[in-house]
């Protein structure tokens, strides 16, 4: 096994950085709105958006998977969706049928390790936050 | 959900032409989605609205004939066009 990252797969939570792909933005109910078609995002849009407050807290973006080299790498996988899936079970938010739409799934790193349970917990995820929150059904990473 | 379509129908354009069209779309949609003040003061839902999904933006086509065929076809599938 090398430390070069699978290729192809994608990270759902990443940092907003020119050449990411804008996945979601965060709606007044303060679940992740996912967009059909992901938009790549440039210096220009982080700059305009910036002004109105951290991106992470309002919009979802997707970059390429960094595996080894990211923080929340546990060794077998992205560690983040796994302790929300942790949180999500202990909150029963787990019986939600309907998938919403996507435009990463096929690649999405979450979706490999979880599948569908992935993606009812991921609208409830708000990227870039230092610490779980357990308050309300948003969970704040 | 709220999708905006521009339909160019039959209008012959090269590749990068296309590409550069499709660049420009996306780049009209992102200055707008950066000036979302806040999650809280999110004016608009992406969530659908009425029972049917809006189908907004432009159908060029090369004959008014054309433009009612499409909009006939645009109202089959539960769509507006304009």
């Amino acid at each position: 096994m090398t430390d070069k990252p699978e290729k192809g797969v994608l990270c759902p939570s990443a940092p907003a950085e020119p050449g990411a792909t804008l996945i979601g933005v965060v709606g007044s109910d303060g679940r992740v709105a996912h967009l059909a078609t992901g938009l790549k995002i440039d210096a220009e849009f982080i700059k305009e958006a910036i002004v109105h407050g951290p991106l992470e807290q309002r919009y979802r973006f997707s970059s390429p998977c960094q595996e080894k080299r990211c923080a929340n790498w546990n060794g077998k996988g992205c560690g983040v969706i796994e302790e929300l899936h942790i949180f999500a079970s202990s909150a029963g938010v787990l019986q939600e049928a309907k998938l919403s739409p996507c435009s990463i799934r096929e690649s999405c790193r979450w979706w490999i390790q979880r599948g569908r349970e992935a993606c009812v917990i991921c609208p409830l995820a708000i990227t870039d936050q230092k610490e779980i929150s357990n308050d309300g059904d948003t969970m704040v990473f | 959900m709220t999708r905006f379509v521009v339909d160019l129908g039959k209008v012959q354009l090269s590749d990068t032409q296309k590409a550069e069209i499709s660049a420009s779309i996306q780049k009209a949609v992102l200055g707008h989605l950066a000036n979302i003040p806040s999650a809280s003061e999110n004016a608009f839902s992406l969530g659908s609205i009425g029972k049917r999904p809006p189908w907004l933006g432009l159908i060029l086509r090369e004959s008014l004939e054309e433009v009612v065929e499409a909009a006939n076809i645009a109202s089959k599938q539960g769509h507006t066009a304009g």
